[in-house]
């Protein structure tokens, strides 16, 4: 079936009819709209030219399952409704990374109607390597050659009409922090849409190089139409280069006896053989070559080539005796920026959601469903919402660290000490991402490209301490301690010293062998524009938002039901908390209560509040919320401080060994998902689960009886 | 020869273009001149000579940056002789010649020793073998990648500020292909921003940091 759905019957020879692409995986036939994929190297600004494009959008939507990367947005552009995709950065379709398969896996199969290949103007020859391999496929490609203002500023002056012509591509200059040009590329978005031309392209290779491919394209021809998806010499050059998942998805050599694999393999030799160097290198030297030979004929002026202000930023930042203490203070001015300005606002919410449970207190009746809405609702969610100016406050300092450039040399300069701990520098960025939320992290390490480093970091990341347990640290630290940025640094650094301490663990016992090697590019400083950084945080506070009004709201009625049902029998007259222990919350507490005795938590409520915090860990606060204001509804929310003051089980130590406890035990739901997902077994989450319960309890134990023993308690 | 030859046109055909070079008539038929020749070696008038003698006129400079070009693409080799006189000469024509190989930068150099091949036909008679051809290469290190010292340099022996050029890189099949992927392939020219710490290198305007365990691995020179 053709998944196109008007273009195809147009008169000039439209891009399906060359490749037969009769055996589409998807069965559904829903017409669909014309796709453009936002491709391009990391950094060129894929990301900040889609959401300028989206902002014409009806539609902002995630996609499912293994595909959550990819974000696209349905605009309409003259007329026609356009599905945008924006996707991770590649620097080659010949990748193996995990996480830029995403792409490659993305255009091949899906084959998107148009690529709009984003290009870095002040870095050329690398977008047009990238470029020259979407031609080599024969894709309808228009570009746009981003970063124009800093190829101006830079003094290249690169000649747009020619490169056009030379590539038979259409270029539009972008700004996409500033929306320059934008207009231009819509036009030629919409007029691309309407006659989608593939340009006529054919990488010139060395003669020896062309008979193999010739020698191979009739074996494919022979085989089943698998190949037929893709132009058959680009089919066996790829071969050729060994590119192991095409060679997987043709399932070449799949049976004992396979002429073309065999074939393949003698080809690979004998360019080895001639030229001394592995046949994958040779082309991505003679692509290099090529994309170099284009440059040299655009660019008018080659600017200066001293070091830049980026290079002498970096000599300071990145050398070995300022690099790391640097790092760390900015790392801790973070925490302490994300802890002091949001206590303001905070106190602001609590005010409100303070008057919101006083006003329904005085308006509604009494009874249950007065106890549940103001206790179970309002002072639930309302328990988890007070803390979005920190989770915002802490977003955006990350955002700012990300979009200036910083974290990627943060990355390198973690690099030594991560790789004597048994991870890598790359495993540092999913770490960042990690102090925000735990989910996208996991995701993040798939730019680690050996299966090992990965593993280990999708196992010790959760020991970050993600925006989710904030809350409980900032309840438990402002009730129970004058001074909060340096407890609060110490929790977290207790997170990282144990991520490293499993680390070393987990390399000696169960992965052993060898550490990839670090490369990573560095994108020049920039400063971060104010939108791209309150997008960025405001598209995880939304996803904190959305939480609390779902799950958490959901988990709070349920908490709720638990902690008021069964009641206790009539006949008895017991009044207030103490009948609490008749409800089954009070029940299954009573059951871990001696259980967290020895760790100075023995309250049934500490249980009732820490196995709800298996959800999501926001959850402990919503719940201590609820318990502690059964019975006692004429407070206001924000009086959860106090009534924990007024409990006799909390102590500073106890309050310590509490955080210390909600940092390490199993995380939280949606984490365990996503590990489930990305490491591909059951196995892992098992022993995570297993893991960090036993670890978060050893360790609080350590603390509450190391903390008595000294005189704390 | 003649498919290569047929393809080795199409080759340069669409360099040519992407070099703005408009008329490739003039082109194909020095290419042919040179590929059909009779001799091994051809002066640059020898050639001029071959070319009109197709019907077609050309320049000379357009010859020289002709030749220049096949001489990139390894297809042939300027020989300067004694005397200041160009010789363009076929790579792997059968004439007799032995080869000193560099392993790590893969140049090859040619070499003629009379004593040697009377040495070698000494020693195959004196076996009572009867030879007939013979190969032999000498491998090793050639003067650009052995300097002076004989100290082979990687990417951690260079300071920060000197500009190199990639002689190998490196590692597994997967990584060396991230590393050309990014542009780090033999023969490219990069620059050290930073050497404390990571190894911070300039390719064009872009930059990369690299392990210092990776740079051990870059040959440079
Ligand atoms: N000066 C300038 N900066 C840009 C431009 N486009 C993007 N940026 C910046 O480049 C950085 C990377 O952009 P991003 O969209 O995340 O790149 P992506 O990795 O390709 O998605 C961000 O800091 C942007 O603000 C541009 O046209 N000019
Ligand atoms: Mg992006
Ligand atoms: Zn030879
Ligand atoms: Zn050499």
């Amino acid at each position: 079936m053709n998944l196109r759905p008007t273009q195809s019957d147009s008169a000039s020879s439209p891009p399906e009819s060359r490749y037969n692409l009769g055996e589409s995986d998807c069965p559904i036939p829903v017409p669909r709209p014309f796709t453009v994929a936002l491709a391009g190297t990391p950094n060129c600004g894929k990301t900040t030219l889609f959401n300028r494009i989206s902002h014409l959008r009806h539609k902002v939507a995630n996609y499912p399952g293994a595909t959550v990367e990819k974000r696209s947005a349905i605009v309409r552009l003259g007329g026609r409704e356009m599905e945008i995709v924006d996707l991770p950065g590649i620097y080659s379709l010949g990748t193996e990374s995990q996480d830029e398969l995403v792409t490659r896996e993305f255009c091949l199969r899906q084959r998107p109607d148009l690529i709009l290949a984003v290009l870095d103007a002040t870095n050329l020859e690398r977008g047009l390597y990238l470029l020259l391999q979407w031609l080599e496929l024969g894709f309808p490609v228009l570009a746009a050659l981003n970063l124009w203002d800093e190829a101006q500023a830079l003094g290249l002056r690169i000649r747009v009409e020619r490169l056009s012509q030379l590539l038979g591509v259409h270029i539009i200059p972008t700004v996409a922090r500033t929306g320059e040009g934008l207009g231009a590329l819509l036009k030629a978005l919409e007029e691309a849409a309407r006659n989608p031309a593939v340009p006529a392209f054919h990488l010139p290779l060395e003669p020896p190089v062309e008979d193999e491919v010739a020698r191979l394209v009739p074996l494919l021809e022979q085989r089943d139409g698998s190949a037929n998806r893709y132009p058959l010499d680009w089919v066996a050059l790829k071969l050729l280069e060994g590119d192991s998942a095409l060679a997987g998805e043709l399932r070449v050599g799949g049976e004992a006896d396979d002429l073309l694999a065999r074939e393949i393999e003698a080809g690979a030799n004998r360019l080895r053989a001639l030229y001394g160097q592995p046949p994958a290198i040779l082309l991505s030297a003679r692509r290099h070559e090529y994309a170099r030979d284009l440059v040299r004929q655009v660019v008018a002026v080659v600017p200066r080539r001293g070091p830049t202000r980026s290079d002498r930023i970096d000599r300071l930042l990145v050398s070995t005796w300022f690099g790391l203490p640097f790092f760390l203070v900015v790392t801790y001015l973070v925490f302490e920026f994300a802890f002091t300005v949001g206590r303001a606002p905070m106190a602001w919410i609590e005010a409100g959601v303070g008057a919101l449970s006083a006003a329904l207190m005085s308006m509604l009746p009494p009874g249950v469903l007065r106890s549940l809405i103001v206790d179970g609702v309002v002072g639930g969610v309302g328990g988890v919402i007070v803390f979005l100016p920190n989770i915002l406050l802490l977003f955006i300092a990350m955002a700012i660290l990300e979009d200036s450039g910083y974290m990627a040399r943060g990355a390198a300069i973690m690099d030594r000490l991560m790789s004597r701990v048994g991870l890598h520098g790359k495993s540092f960025i999913p770490m960042m991402i990690g102090f925000g939320c735990n989910v996208p992290a996991i995701m993040a390490a798939r730019t680690l490209e050996n299966r090992r480093d990965r593993l280990i970091t999708m196992l010790v990341l959760p020991m970050m301490s993600c925006g989710a347990r904030l809350p409980v640290y900032v309840l438990f630290i402002s009730a129970f301690f004058t001074r909060g940025a340096p407890v609060l640094f110490s929790i977290y650094l207790l997170g990282i010293f144990m991520a490293v301490i499993s680390a070393l663990v987990l390399r000696r016992i169960v992965f052993r062998g060898g550490r990839t090697p670090f490369v990573l590019e560095l994108p020049p400083y920039r400063l971060p524009t104010l939108r791209s950084v309150l997008l960025h945080a405001w598209d995880h506070a939304w996803m904190y938002l959305k939480k609390a009004g779902t799950v958490i709201l959901l988990l709070s009625v349920v908490v709720w039901f638990l902690s008021t049902y069964p009641r206790p029998p009539k006949t008895s007259d017991v009044r207030g908390p103490a009948a609490l222990r008749y409800t089954v919350a009070g029940t299954v507490g009573s059951l871990i209560e001696p259980v967290l005795r020895p760790i100075g938590l023995g309250d049934w409520k500490v249980g009732v509040a820490l196995v709800s915090g298996f959800a999501a860990k926001e959850v402990v606060v919503a719940s201590f919320a609820t318990l502690y204001n059964v019975g006692e509804a004429a407070e206001r929310s924000s009086a959860l401080r106090d009534a924990l003051r007024r409990d006799p089980l909390w102590t500073p130590l106890s309050a310590y060994a509490l955080m210390v406890f909600v940092l390490l035990y199993i995380p939280c739901l949606p984490a365990m998902v996503m590990l489930r997902r990305e490491s591909g077994s059951r196995k892992w989450v098992a022993l995570e689960i297993a893991y960090t319960t036993t670890l978060a309890y050893t360790v609080a134990l350590i603390v509450y009886q190391g903390g008595k023993l000294l005189g704390w308690g | 020869m003649n498919r290569a030859l047929a393809a080795l046109e199409e080759h340069f055909a669409m360099t040519f273009v992407a070099e703005g070079i408009a008329d490739t008539r003039e082109h194909r038929a020095i290419l042919r001149a040179f590929c059909n020749a009779d001799s091994p070696h051809l002066t640059l008038e020898e050639l001029l000579d071959r070319v009109r003698a197709q019907g077609v006129e050309t320049k000379p400079d357009t010859a020289r940056s002709v030749m220049a070009r096949l001489c990139e693409y390894g297809l042939a080799r300027e020989v300067r002789t004694d005397d200041g006189q160009i010789l363009y000469e076929h790579l792997h024509l059968d004439q007799h010649h032995d080869h000193l190989i560099c392993t790590r930068c893969k140049r090859v150099m040619n070499f003629h020793d009379e004593r040697l091949e009377e040495l070698k036909e000494v020693v195959a008679t004196n076996r009572h073998f009867h030879p007939l051809r013979h190969r032999l290469e000498i491998y090793g290190l050639c003067d650009r990648c052995l300097p002076a010292g004989g100290i082979v340099r990687t990417l951690l022996d260079v300071a920060a500020g000197e500009r190199v050029r990639v002689v190998s890189a490196g590692g597994g099949r997967r990584f060396s292909q991230r590393l050309a992927d990014l542009g780090l392939v033999p023969n490219s020219e990069i620059q050290v921003i930073n050497n404390t710490g990571p190894i911070i290198v300039a390719l064009g305007n872009s930059r990369v940091a690299l392990g210092r365990g990776v740079a051990a691995k870059i040959v440079v020179r």
